[in-house]
C-alpha cells in the first residue's frame, strides 16, 4: 500500500468557533471550512491558534474529523495549549493554518485500526471516512480497567464514537495488544496510539509480516517543515520531522517501551 | 506603493524583511508567495551532514520560544545540489547561512558558493547549541575575526555576521568583525536560557537552548543600538520583530533591514503582513524605506 502525497497548498485564515465541546477530556471545534480544508481526509489535521490574550504563542495541531461545509475538529486536552483551547466559546476568531500532513490509505479491503484514547482524533477519523465509503473496518480500541475489570467512563464514551461509525469495535486491555493482535491476525493495521502500545504492535507486525500504517506525534511547531522540532527516531537511525508525514509506515519508527507519544 | 527598497553594503533587498535563518524553509511557499520576501534564507548549512539534537528540541517559556535544534543539516555538497536550486526558483535574492567547528571549514563552505548565484553569505558564528562544545566564535572578537579573515579570503561574495547576545563584548566583536572584511551584521542570534516541567526535569533535551521571540527584543534592541554607535557595516536586526513598531524600533536603534524568526513560527505569513504594514506607513508618510535607514552617531 503507498502512502498518500501531501496537499501542496495551505492557508493561514482566521476563523470563528460556530460549536466548542468538551467530553470526557476530548475537546471539539466546530468551524466554517475554508474552501482549501473542505478536501481534507482522515489522518490530515490543522493547526489551531487561540487568539485571545494570554494565549499559546505557537498553534496546536488539531485533528480533522469532519471536513465540507464545516470543519469539525478534535482534540486530546493533554497541555498547556490545549487546555487553553478547551476554554474557546462560540463566536471566538482563532487562527487556523492547513490542511496538513499526509492522509491515510483509503484501501477497499478490511482494515483492522487499532488506537487509545490518546489518539482518538486520528483514528476515529479514519473509522468515520471508511464507514462514510462503506468500507470494512474493524477497530481495537484499547483501555485501561480498574482491578475490577471496568473501563473508565470516558473509554465506554469513545469506543461508542466508533461503534456509531460502523466499524466492529474491540475494546482491549492495553496490557493484552500484543495477544489481541495476534489472534485478530488483520490483513492491515491503521495505528494510532502510545509508544508502549506501539512497540508491541509493531512487533507482533513484525513477525507475523503485516503491513500498516501509524500516525505519530510529536510537539509541532511550524506544520510546514520548516522549524524542524517535529523529530521522531526511525530504525534505520534516521531522526525524521513528521509533520508533514506524519502517517509513515508502520514498520519505520522507533517507538519506545512506556512512551507516551505514538 | 512605497519603495521599499534597502541596500545593505552592495547588497539591494526589494524590502527590508527578511526571514531569520533557521525558521525559514521551502515549506513556507505552500503558505505564502516567498517571492515577495526582501531575502530568502536557508536554514543554516553545516560542511557535513548531521542530525541535530534529539528531541525535545523547543518549548514555549515567557512568552517566547527556547530553541535546541541543534543545527541539522543535509551538508553542503546536498544543500547545493538538492536544496539551493529550489529557491532559486523564487526570484528573491538568496543568503545562505553557513556555520562550522573551525574557519578553516568556514572559508571551505564560502568558496563553495562561488557562481553559485546568491546574494550573500551569512556567518552563523553564534549559534550556542552546536554538538561540538566550546566557546561559539561571536563570543570573542579574535575567533571572530579568525573566521571572517579566512571567509573574506575565501570569497568576494559579501559576508553577513550573525553577532551572539551572549558575548558580553559584542561591541569588539563587531569591529573585528569590521576590521577583517565583514560586509554586514546581523544583530543578534538566541540567548541561552532553560525551561523546566512541573517534575524539575529540563523540558529540552539538550538542556538548555537558544531564546528567542518577544523577550528577546529589549535586549537585541539595545544591542543593535551599541553596535551601530561602534561601527559603520549596516545592520539588521533580529530578535522579537512581529509587528510594525518592532520593525520601526529597529530601524530607530540603526538598523537597515530586520529579520523575522519566531513570529513567522507562530503566523505563517507575518512576513508578508509586516511588507504590506511598512509599504502602508511609508506611503502615508511619502517615504521610502531608505530614509527609514538612519545610523546613529553618537
Amino acid at each position: 500500500m503507498r502512502l498518500v502525497d501531501i496537499q501542496d497548498k495551505v492557508v493561514e485564515v482566521d476563523v470563528t468557533v460556530h460549536e466548542a465541546r468538551i467530553e470526557h477530556g476530548v475537546g471539539r471545534l466546530f468551524l466554517s471550512a475554508p474552501p482549501e480544508i473542505r478536501a481534507a481526509r482522515a489522518g490530515q489535521y490543522v493547526m489551531i491558534r487561540s487568539l485571545r490574550a494570554g494565549g499559546p504563542l505557537l498553534g496546536r495541531p488539531l485533528t480533522i474529523l469532519h471536513s465540507g461545509g464545516h470543519l469539525e475538529l478534535m482534540y486530546n486536552i493533554v497541555g498547556e495549549g490545549t487546555r487553553h483551547l478547551s476554554t474557546t466559546l462560540p463566536g471566538e476568531v482563532v487562527q487556523l493554518v492547513g490542511p496538513l500532513g499526509r492522509p491515510f490509505a483509503l484501501p477497499d479491503t478490511e482494515v483492522t485500526i487499532i488506537g487509545d484514547a490518546g489518539h482518538v482524533g486520528t483514528t476515529l477519523s479514519l473509522a468515520r471516512e471508511r464507514g462514510e465509503a462503506k468500507r470494512p473496518t474493524r477497530v481495537i480500541f484499547t483501555g485501561t480497567p480498574d482491578a475490577a475489570g471496568v473501563y473508565p467512563a470516558a473509554i465506554h464514551f469513545l469506543v461508542g464514537e466508533f461503534e456509531a461509525t460502523g466499524a466492529t469495535v474491540d475494546l482491549v486491555d492495553e496490557r493484552t495488544i500484543a495477544e489481541a493482535v495476534e489472534t485478530a491476525r488483520p490483513a492491515l493495521i491503521a495505528a494510532g496510539a502510545s509508544d508502549g502500545i506501539m512497540a508491541k504492535v509493531q512487533a507482533v507486525a513484525d513477525r507475523l509480516a503485516i503491513p500498516g500504517f501509524v500516525a505519530l506525534q510529536a510537539p509541532m511547531a511550524c506544520g510546514v517543515g520548516v522549524c524542524q522540532a517535529c523529530v521522531r527516531h526511525f530504525r534505520d537511525g534516521a531522526m525524521r520531522i513528521i509533520c508533514e508525514t506524519p502517517i509513515v509506515d508502520l514498520a519505520a519508527p522507533v517507538f519506545a517501551e512506556g512512551g507516551r507519544h505514538g | 506603493m512605497a519603495d521599499l527598497s534597502v541596500t545593505i553594503g552592495s547588497v539591494r533587498l526589494p524590502n527590508p524583511v527578511i526571514p531569520a535563518s533557521g525558521t525559514f524553509g521551502i515549506g513556507h511557499a505552500r503558505v505564502m508567495d516567498i517571492s515577495r520576501l526582501g531575502a530568502l534564507v536557508p536554514k543554516t548549512v553545516m560542511p557535513e551532514a548531521r542530525t541535530g539534537h534529539p528531541p525535545p528540541r523547543l518549548t514555549e517559556a515567557a512568552g517566547g520560544l527556547i530553541n535546541a535544534i541543534g543545527i541539522p543539516s543535509v551538508g553542503i555538497e546536498a544543500f547545493l545540489a538538492d536544496v539551493l536550486p529550489a529557491y532559486r526558483a523564487f526570484g528573491a535574492p538568496i543568503v545562505v547561512s553557513v556555520s562550522a567547528d573551525t574557519a578553516e571549514a568556514f572559508a571551505m563552505m564560502c568558496a563553495a558558493m562561488a557562481d553559485t548565484g546568491i546574494a550573500a553569505i551569512e556567518l552563523n558564528l553564534s549559534c550556542p547549541n552546536l554538538e561540538a562544545g566550546g566557546r561559539a566564535f561571536a563570543l570573542d572578537p579574535g575567533p571572530a575575526a579568525d573566521v571572517v579573515r579566512a571567509c573574506r579570503a575565501a570569497t568576494g561574495l559579501p559576508l553577513w555576521c550573525k553577532l551572539s547576545p551572549n558575548s558580553g563584548i559584542p561591541g569588539q566583536v563587531a569591529e573585528a568583525i569590521e576590521a577583517n572584511g565583514g560586509d554586514a551584521l546581523i544583530v543578534a542570534n538566541t540567548m541561552l536560557a532553560i525551561a523546566f516541567d512541573k517534575e524539575g526535569n529540563p523540558r529540552l533535551a539538550n538542556r538548555t537552548g537558544g531564546m528567542s521571540g518577544l523577550p528577546l527584543k529589549p535586549i537585541n534592541l539595545r544591542l543593535t543600538d551599541e553596535i551601530a554607535r561602534r561601527v559603520a557595516l549596516p545592520i539588521i536586526g533580529c530578535g522579537g520583530v512581529a509587528t510594525l513598531q518592532d520593525a520601526l524600533d529597529y530601524f530607530a536603534a540603526g538598523a537597515s533591514a530586520v529579520a523575522i524568526g519566531t513570529a513567522t513560527l507562530s503566523r505563517p505569513t507575518t512576513m508578508v503582513h509586516l511588507i504590506d504594514a511598512l509599504d502602508a506607513h511609508l506611503t502615508e508618510r511619502g517615504l521610502a524605506a531608505q530614509d527609514l535607514v538612519r545610523r546613529r552617531t553618537t
